[in-house]
């Protein structure tokens, strides 16, 4: 569907037990945007995510993802949407390629054209060599490099990351950066969580900041500067005002 | 914890015993239920206590037989239960990083290691017999008390055998192999001594083989005469050969610490390194790629359980206690007695319920990452029904050999038997896909605690369909 939002929460509610986590959350993200959610521990980001991807349903409100209705039909959803969790969904015992089979399968990508695409990923995570190798001899950043490429086979178009940067080494971590401007150049649209603010200040379009359950605001940086009536200030002192943790990391 | 100096051994030991029994995930109730059958079992003790009051049991040779006997089953169940506690501290991430990050000696960290090891086997052990022996022994047999001692003598020469195959295995086999041969060979040892016995008294009631071996240790004198009665007299309360045992299981343990001291840190190290043999440049890299559901589902599954050898070993090891059956059934085949091959073809019958049982929790019920399926643009029960397909291809070689066998002997029989396995196999899917409950691949050995309904299910469903397919090969 043209035209429609990468992504549009509407009033979404979310309860565990009798505890809210998430109050009537509204939140659309534009087709081909790099956006960051942003908030402390327990804010309620991954919730958020794993809602859009569809891993827990929510209680009230609705999901669309490029206009198709996440909660109506989830397969249709979920055929252009890619999960990168922070800790990898692996299988030990499966080498790269065996895995990258394997989802490609689960996503119904044609096997010529999973294959010369696994080949493409595995040399571009330089990954090649270790193709054939199980997974249960890798470092957790060569594990997180084999769940990107997983999550890249079927050419999602959106790509939900829930802090891609965990673990990883400065040249893993730049690589991820790399490749998350890449495909938002492919036209792909991205949404990331991360605790690295710098990131967020250095990548994000556009960055959302929320805090038990509730966005507490949006906009590029310059917008969130603009409503905090300062342009000197760094994504770190807005997000310590707005979040209300500033006497904490004082 | 009670008032030891940090650091000490007795310290660290008891660190290790209270990991060790708080890894267990049992809820309240559960830990409940426990309490109240170790209360129950106790009472039982107490029974059987007030029985055996006035029975004189002095080491005459129907005791030290069955002493013996008992003693050297207890020590192949708590050198299984070491081994795999060697290679938990070699293979698993626990606590032993931070333990030689700290300035304790090394020496004393691996001994603790060693100690708790052989603790929790003794203590393990210790709950299930000591509730029937202590009674019995304040109830008239005080000398019974040494079974205390004696359970922990056991346990040290157990651990520090265990203990050193695993390093052994190490050092000849290398860390990566020694983790599937390991459990295997835990595995056959805990079953050793049940299929011994069934081998040697070859397919006989159980009264009847416990004779045959009972009768073979009074013919050879193990156990009975001489210094290998020495275990099962210290186990009667005879002070000379209780005390020896005692030092011997001491020392032992002793000179295994000493001598696997280096060697289990080394070993240590190398199950770190799970590098994989570098391959030759230009080697072919192939994952089949595959462009439906099914090949991709069945690939993956199929590919892991034969990767985990160990677990598949204990799937057919499960199998083990339908040998005296087949065993039976299969020299009344060859006289062409007439109730022999309907028994082979139902016990076959049997045995592909319970390979297929096991094999789709495995592949069902066992994901190992279930998030990436759910995120997926597939059905749940799409990937789930091609999960077990999978399952039953693996179990397809294995439930052919019955009715391979029954072939050339009885071809009604044999296809009686071929089509009771296949709905043995199907049920048992089938049940799994309905009541399974999800678990890790790792607990497989304790999957019946996962879902008891599935497992009542489908130990009721192969024994029904074992019984028709027996009848439907009486009637063929």
């Amino acid at each position: 569907m043209s035209g429609a939002p990468a992504l549009e929460l509407s009033g979404i509610d979310k309860n565990f037990g009798p505890k809210r986590v998430i109050h009537g959350l509204d939140l659309r993200v534009g087709a081909g945007e790099l956006y960051a959610l942003l908030g402390p521990n327990g804010a309620g980001k991954t919730t958020t995510l794993r809602m859009v991807v569809g891993l827990t349903a929510p209680n009230r409100g609705a999901i669309r993802i490029f206009g198709v209705d996440a909660l109506a039909d989830p397969a249709a959803a979920k055929a252009i949407t890619a999960w990168l969790p922070d800790e990898p969904m692996l299988y030990d015992k499966l080498t790269p390629l065996e895995y990258l089979a394997f989802v490609a399968g689960l996503w119904g990508v044609p096997a010529d054209e999973a294959e010369a695409e696994a080949e493409r990923l595995l040399k571009w995570l330089d990954l090649w060599d270790e193709a054939s190798s199980r997974c249960e001899t890798f470092s957790r950043g060569m594990k997180q490099k084999v769940a990107l490429a997983g999550a890249l086979i079927h050419r999602p178009r959106l790509l939900v990351l829930d802090e891609p940067l965990t673990g990883l080494d400065a040249a893993m971590a730049r690589s991820v950066k790399d490749m998350l401007q890449e495909q938002v150049r492919a036209g792909a649209t991205v949404i990331v969580t991360t605790h690295i603010l710098e990131v967020a200040e250095r990548l994000a379009d556009r960055i959302g900041i929320i805090d038990q359950g509730r966005l507490l605001a949006e906009g590029t940086l310059a917008e969130l500067r603009e409503r905090a009536g300062s342009s000197e200030l760094s994504l770190e002192e807005l997000f310590l005002d707005l979040t209300g943790t500033h006497h904490a990391a004082a | 914890m009670p008032r030891l100096e940090p650091g000490s051994l007795a310290w660290l030991t008891l660190h290790e015993i209270r990991l060790a029994y708080r890894s267990s995930r049992a809820g309240a109730k559960v830990k409940a239920l426990r309490l109240l059958l170790l209360v129950g079992y106790t009472a039982f003790g107490i029974f059987i206590a007030s029985q055996l009051a006035d029975v004189p049991l002095h080491p005459a040779p129907r005791f030290l037989v069955y002493g013996s006997a008992g003693l050297a089953i207890l020590l192949t169940f708590m050198m299984a239960q070491s081994l795999l506690g060697a290679l938990r501290t070699l293979y698993t991430a626990g606590d032993l990083d931070l333990l030689l990050s700290s300035p304790l000696p090394e020496g004393r960290v691996v001994a603790a290691k060693l100690l708790g090891i052989a603790g929790t086997s003794a203590l393990s052990f210790a709950v299930l017999l000591l509730p029937v022996v202590v009674p019995v022994a304040l109830w008239g047999h005080p000398r019974l008390l040494a079974v205390v001692p004696m359970i922990g003598a056991v346990a040290l020469v157990a651990a520090s055998a265990g203990i050193g195959l695993a390093v052994a295995l190490v050092r000849t086999i290398g860390a990566r192999a020694t983790k599937s041969v390991g459990q295997i060979l835990a595995a056959i040892l805990s079953g050793a001594i049940f299929l011994a016995s069934q081998l040697a008294g070859r397919g006989a009631s159980r009264g009847n083989r416990i004779a045959a071996v009972a009768g073979w240790m009074r013919r050879t004198g193990w156990g009975v005469d001489g210094w290998s009665a020495w275990p099962a007299r210290g186990l009667a309360g005879e002070p000379l050969p209780l005390l020896a045992c005692l030092a011997v299981a001491g020392l032992v343990f002793w000179g295994t610490a000493r001598l696997v001291r280096t060697r289990f840190l080394a070993s240590r190290q190398s199950a770190g390194d799970r590098s994989e043999p570098r391959r030759r440049r230009g080697e072919r890299r192939s994952a089949a790629f595959s462009s439906g559901l099914t090949g991709a589902v069945v690939r993956k599954e199929v590919r892991l359980l034969l990767r985990e050898p160990e677990i598949l070993f204990m799937v057919l090891m499960r199998l083990v206690y339908l040998v005296p059956l087949v065993v039976i059934a299969w020299k009344g085949v060859g006289r062409g007695a007439g109730a022999q091959a309907p028994l082979l073809a139902g016990v076959g019958a049997v045995a592909a319920g319970q390979l297929c049982g096991s094999l789709s929790w495995l592949t069902l019920s066992a994901e190992d990452a279930p998030d990436l399926l759910a995120v997926a643009p597939v059905s749940r029960s799409a990937v789930r029904r091609r999960k077990l397909l999978a399952a039953l291809l693996v179990a397809l070689p294995f439930a052919l050999i019955v009715p391979a066998l029954l072939l050339p002997l009885d071809p009604a029989a044999a296809v009686a038997s071929l089509i009771g396995a296949g709905v043995a196999g199907w049920a048992a899917g089938s049940i799994e896909l309905r009541f399974g409950k999800p678990g890790h691949r790792a607990s497989f050995a304790r999957r019946r605690q996962g879902s008891f309904p599935a497992s009542l299910l489908g130990g009721l469903a192969a024994m029904l369909i074992g019984a028709l397919t027996a009848l439907a090969a009486w009637f063929a």
